[in-house]
């Protein structure tokens, strides 16, 4: 990763690379069968984050081949390059008031032990691949 | 799949933006403790004000207000008005019942002719506000019938909805006009019907505004968001999703449940109080029950 793209933190450059993101995905999807498969962490970390008794995050969010996503909080993609830090990840979903002020209507997940220490860390493997 | 992705990453990110923004509007819940009125005023104004697209006098009608693709599905669904066979029932019941002294409900409650949209109301002689399911349960208490056979938030639910609905459907048409008399622990219920509202609550530390007023006309997954006014004017209703009618109190205890709290008691005061609150910040709507959702 260059220099330049790590400095890229506000909304409006992460809104563009995503969407220079989908349009190369417009391309790439036409290869199904060439997407990577996923460690068994990352797996695992997508398993939590679609399931409905679980993460749940598509209830909000939309992520990439998540079926009848939300719309209530930012779609999730190019996380790696929006938190190169992993654990600014990892905080976001212990619990997402420290970022985003007590009135943030996602959970904390890991505050609220509605998911492990070792779950919120699939997840954001998962994440990484998004 | 490879036109759906890409479009729906865009569509997904458009909206997102969008999210922030239906949150941005200020809106204190601690304004005006002492005066429901000023409050009620205020808190219409932050959805008059957000959500334009929705006509005053179709607030009433759910997320069918101000979703077109709802809406269709909706007018199909209103076809063949499954709700129908719940009033019919109502009514057969509601005139068939008898309390053990021998006397109908209406001896209890009044006449069916406009008594739901008598309801939530504060009664000064015990200080609570009612709720007309509760009024029959206690009808039936008062009167003597034996504890099994009255109708409980369980046994007998499917007859209480049932002259629910026929009660509901018996004020079509008439307008919501909920009072709050000059008496401090009206005020007081009031007032807590609307920390309720507000108060974060539960495992997921949701509130009911999170869902219902800073994101309202949002969606989780497929289910659109409704917004805070005309949550109590088409009740009971009849949710195609479960085959089944639902009572007002049912659904606010079904909600709080999804919270992953452990809601209150059915028909205690805290459910009562909220009602107070969300009805009477639907004054002038029009009642429409039983209504039809999916
Ligand atoms: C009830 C709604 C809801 C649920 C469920 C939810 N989120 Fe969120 N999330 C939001 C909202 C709203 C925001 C945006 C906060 C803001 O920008 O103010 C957000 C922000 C985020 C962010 C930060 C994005 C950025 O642009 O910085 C991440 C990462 C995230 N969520 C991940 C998750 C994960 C992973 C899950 C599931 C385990 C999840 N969310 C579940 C509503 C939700
Ligand atoms: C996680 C989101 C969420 C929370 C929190 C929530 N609700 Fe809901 N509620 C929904 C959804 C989704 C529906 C179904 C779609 C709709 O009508 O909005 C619904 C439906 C309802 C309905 C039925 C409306 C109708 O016209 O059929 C009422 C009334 C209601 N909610 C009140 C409340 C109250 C009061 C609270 C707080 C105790 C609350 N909700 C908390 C998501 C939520």
């Amino acid at each position: 990763m260059t220099p330049k793209i790590r400095t890229l933190t506000t909304t409006s450059a992460a809104v563009f690379l995503a969407i220079s993101f989908a349009f190369a995905g417009s391309a790439g999807a036409a290869e199904a069968s060439a997407k990577p498969t996923l460690t068994q962490d990352q797996q695992a970390g997508k398993d939590i984050a679609f399931s409905k008794s679980e993460g749940n995050c598509l209830a909000c969010h939309a992520i990439a081949n998540g079926e009848l996503p939300g719309n209530i909080g930012p779609m999730l993609v190019a996380m790696k390059i929006r938190y190169p830090n992993k654990e600014d990840l990892f905080k976001v979903i212990w619990d997402p008031r420290e970022k985003f002020g007590k009135g943030i209507i996602m959970p904390p997940f890991g505050d609220h032990k509605i998911l492990t220490k070792e779950q919120i860390d699939q997840v954001v493997d998962y994440l990484y691949t998004l | 799949m490879k036109k759906i992705v890409p479009t729906l990453l865009i569509v997904g990110l458009i909206a997102g933006i969008g999210s922030a923004v239906a949150a941005d509007a200020k809106f204190n819940p601690l304004n005006n403790p002492s005066n429901p009125e000023e409050f009620a005023k205020e808190f219409r104004n932050y959805f008059y004000q957000n959500f334009p697209q929705i006509k005053h006098d179709e607030y009433n009608m759910g997320t069918y207000g101000f979703d077109k693709d709802a809406y269709s599905q909706y007018k199909d669904m209103m076809e063949f008005p499954p709700q129908d066979d719940y009033i019919a029932k109502g009514k057969k019941i509601w005139n068939e019942y008898r309390l053990p002294d021998g006397k109908p409900l209406s001896s209890c409650v009044g006449d069916a002719k406009g008594l739901r949209a008598k309801y939530p109301y504060f009664n000064p002689k015990d200080g609570q506000v009612h709720n007309l399911e509760l009024d029959l349960i206690n009808c039936q208490k008062n009167a003597g019938v034996p504890a099994d056979k009255v109708w409980g938030p369980k046994q007998g639910y499917a007859d209480l909805a049932a002259v629910s609905a026929y009660l509901s459907s018996e004020s079509d048409g008439m307008k919501v006009d909920v009072q709050i008399p000059k008496d401090p622990r009206a005020t007081e219920a009031f007032n807590n019907g609307k920390e309720m509202f507000f108060r974060k609550t539960g495992q997921l530390n949701l509130s009911c505004a999170d869902c219902h007023m800073y994101h309202a006309t949002q969606r989780t997954r497929a289910e659109i968001l409704h917004t805070g006014i005309g949550n109590t004017s088409g009740f009971p209703v009849y949710r195609y999703s479960k085959q089944n009618m639902v009572t007002l109190n049912n659904r606010l205890f079904g909600c709080m449940r999804d919270t992953r709290a452990i809601p209150f008691p059915q028909y205690s005061e805290q459910f009562r109080d909220l009602e107070y609150f969300l009805a009477y910040i639907d004054n002038g709507q029009v009642i429409n029950g039983p209504a039809l959702r999916k």
